[in-house]
């Protein structure tokens, strides 16, 4: 029963960090595409407080990936059958959205760190895409997660 | 606009970034080539859940930690070097592979310790000796090429905010140039 329950924690909260990854960055996208410079302050809070809870996320995924291959344990299956190509699918859909996380990260962290708000000239489309990119990235690996869940 | 914030706040997002980043890669990288060999199952089902976690954490944690003193020291963080690139590295490094080892005797030793008492505490005390030293070893060369990669990073998002290449010189990032 404990054993079950804590299965049920750890993919519960494995889902709730990938639904955090692309809600975040749906909502920041949107703000980022008004193109209102009135608006850009708020955008960038608003980016800076995704930025901290998509990197909470990101290491709870990790974590509780993890933790769900040890529930699996001995029954893992190889990684040319089906279920691997798509497990190591989703290892580098990982590993790329950890790319472009820290590549978000640090250019939102350069314009807090130059105190002025000016997402002018090439700024606003490199964020706009930098957002953009997250959101699908993380929807493969929720549709993964969900593969590998239900694949025997 | 000009909006007022905490001056150390650019550098905790980076630290908080690049060392998750840092974490991340090496358990995914590990975990790729434990699957690629066929050792994954059965690594993952020695270690346990509880145990998993508790290690992963201690690693995120660590890592994160020593990512911000690395990226501080260095220059990387919008605060002036105090220290060369590759020393900040393999100090950071080290250090981070030091705590780990430990955290990795005493996770995997606890249950033993419990059950046997006192004569539990001779193997993981002898494991500790030996982490003492092999931890800081491979943390150091870990730490170096991930110092690389956190840095080329910077520099990449530095040419996408149009802000030039990375300072090494106790020049801020960030200032546009």
């Amino acid at each position: 029963m404990a054993a079950a329950l804590a299965s049920f924690g750890i993919r519960g909260l494995h889902v709730l960090s990938v639904a955090v990854l692309a809600s975040g960055a749906l909502v920041v996208t949107d703000l980022l595409a008004r193109d209102d410079r009135d608006a850009d302050a708020f955008a960038l809070s608003a980016a800076a407080a995704y930025e901290v809870a998509s990197w909470i996320a990101l290491g709870v995924l990790v974590m509780t990936g993890v933790g769900n291959l040890g529930a699996i344990g001995q029954g893992l299956q190889w990684a040319v059958s089906p279920w691997g190509v798509v497990f190591r699918l989703k290892l580098g859909a990982v590993a790329l959205l950890l790319i472009v996380s820290a590549l978000r990260t640090t250019a939102i962290a350069i314009l807090l760190s130059e105190g002025e708000v000016v997402l002018s000239g090439r700024r606003r489309p490199v964020l706009k895409t930098l957002y953009w990119v997250t959101l699908p990235l993380a929807l493969a690996i929720a549709v993964a997660g969900v593969t590998l869940a239900h694949r025997p | 606009m000009r909006i007022v914030r905490s001056p150390a706040l650019p550098g905790r997002l980076v630290g908080l970034a690049l060392g998750s980043l840092n974490a991340a890669a090496l358990t995914i990288g590990l975990v790729y080539l434990l699957f690629m060999g066929k050792a994954l199952g059965e690594g993952l089902s020695n270690v346990g859940t509880a145990s998993g976690l508790a290690l992963y954490l201690l690693l995120w944690v660590s890592t994160v930690r020593c990512t911000r003193r690395f990226l501080e020291e260095a220059g990387l963080a919008f605060l002036p070097r105090r220290r060369n690139f590759v020393i900040s590295a393999l100090a950071s490094g080290a250090t981070n592979g030091f705590f780990f080892a430990m955290g990795v005797v005493v996770v995997l030793s606890w249950d033993d310790v419990l059950a046997a008492g006192m004569a539990g505490l001779v193997i993981p005390l002898i494991a500790l000796m030996f982490g003492a030293v092999i931890g800081p070893t491979v943390g150091a060369a870990i730490g170096l090429a991930f110092g690389l990669v956190d840095a080329a990073l910077i520099a990449i998002a530095k040419r996408l905010m149009g802000v030039g290449p990375v300072s090494g010189e106790g020049e801020p990032i960030g200032r546009a140039s």
